[in-house]
């Protein structure tokens, strides 16, 4: 019960109250570059989760043996090796099963398997919040759809903010980041046991 | 999408890739380790010496790589550039300092997915010293924004800059939060956009009044 409930704090804290993204601004990249070229949003969403989940799954058993000096230098690059079996696995599955859906959605692999959110998400788990596997794993839905829900605001917003009242210089990316800053300064007002910052 | 038309000039080339379609203030690429870790001058050079060699795959083992079918080149790329940063890291802790490496351990690695996104040093179909001049224009690029972030940062916080004292003027604790970091970014954007448009008006001015001083003198 009490491992549920640590996977159901970090879920809801990474997804909503202290959403991963305004707080740690991890994955911003990722979501500006996406806000900029939407395509295949939807099939982006379940790749974005799978990958997250996926990767944290796997990496999270290898992290507990990681715990010596040089063990923690080379966490980052077994990371890295962890997503590039999932990314390599999934292009081929998806190459031999559907190869129709994959040649329509192979640009956005990468962005899906290579992002801030997956590696800073990974890496942060063991690290800084000594969680169990149920956390890790709660953390990573979290992180999944905490940054989907990102994404949908960030399109929202996307569409009002090419007024013609809006002053140019701050037309597209620049007033983007101040909607992501205030957005960012409000859900530090919520209060969580569990906190990114 | 590029927000200006980009050069062949190699000068011109450099100008580009590092002012005009600036990585971070234009492109809104490697964004989340200035947010998150860019709080101080000293973090800040230590992640634009990270990007460099975060880089350094993406530029010249992705041109090598064309033969290898597509979906093994990301992963080839980022291995690569994690070893890298693996090796960079462990020569800052090891021989220069251990408390900057715990500072910047978590966030130094967000750079590899940076060096996959949006082709951030496009070295398709270029030469080598091409390629060589963007990774740099995009390295001075990234550093002028993160450093002149970090400053501020830093100075807003805790009243010093490269961890030196500068008197007791501000104290705003909070400016180290991403939070904070989003804002700057969004009105240091707008500025540069605004300045930009302020140079390539007066630029266009000047040419103008030039081809019209050469019409007159014809006629």
């Amino acid at each position: 019960m009490s491992k549920l409930l640590e996977c159901l704090a970090f879920l809801f804290a990474a997804a909503c109250i202290q959403n991963v993204v305004l707080t740690t601004g991890l994955g911003s990249s990722l979501l500006l570059y996406l806000g900029k070229n939407p395509r295949g949003l939807k099939n982006f969403s379940l790749l974005f989760l799978g990958f997250t989940v996926a990767s944290m799954c796997t990496f999270y058993p290898i992290d507990l043996l990681l715990t010596d000096t040089l063990g923690v230098l080379f966490r980052p690059a077994v990371l890295l090796l962890v997503i590039s079996l999932w990314y390599i696995g999934a292009s081929l599955f998806a190459l031999k099963k559907a190869t129709t859906w994959y040649a329509q959605n192979r640009t956005i692999f990468p962005y899906a398997a290579f992002n801030t959110a997956i590696i800073g998400v990974c890496l942060m788990s063991l690290y800084r919040f000594y969680n169990s596997f149920f956390g890790a794993l709660g953390l990573a839905i979290g992180t999944g759809i905490g940054f989907l829900v990102m994404l949908h605001v960030t399109m929202m917003a996307i569409d009002r903010m090419n007024h013609p009242d809006v002053p140019k210089a701050f037309q597209g990316l620049p007033l983007l980041l101040l909607y992501l800053g205030l957005l960012g300064l409000a859900i530090c007002g919520f209060r969580s046991p569990i906190t990114f910052i | 999408m590029r927000f200006f038309p980009k050069p062949i000039n190699p000068k011109k080339r450099f100008m580009d890739a590092a002012f005009f379609n600036n990585p971070v203030l234009v492109r809104g690429l490697c964004i989340c380790p200035i947010l998150t870790a860019g709080t101080s001058l000293k973090n800040a050079v230590v992640l634009t010496v990270c990007l460099l060699v975060a880089l350094l795959p993406s530029a010249f083992l992705l041109p090598v790589l064309k033969k290898v079918p597509k979906f093994y080149q990301a992963p080839i790329v980022a291995v690569s550039s994690a070893v890298l940063l693996v090796g960079a890291m462990a020569l800052l802790n090891f021989t220069m300092s251990t408390r900057l490496y715990a500072a910047l351990y978590l966030f130094v690695p967000l750079f590899i997915s940076d060096a996959l996104l949006g082709k951030v040093v496009d070295s398709r179909q270029k030469s080598v010293s091409d390629t060589a001049i963007e990774l740099l224009a995009v390295v001075v690029g990234f550093g002028l924004v993160a450093c002149g972030m970090g400053v501020v940062r830093e100075f807003v916080a805790t009243n010093t800059v490269w961890g030196v004292s500068v008197g007791d003027l501000v104290n705003l604790p909070q400016i180290v939060l991403p939070f904070a970091g989003f804002l700057m970014l969004g009105f240091l954007a707008a500025f540069f956009r605004h300045v930009h448009a302020l140079f390539s008006s007066s630029v266009l001015e000047e040419e103008t009044i030039q081809i019209e001083k050469e019409d007159d003198s014809h006629e």
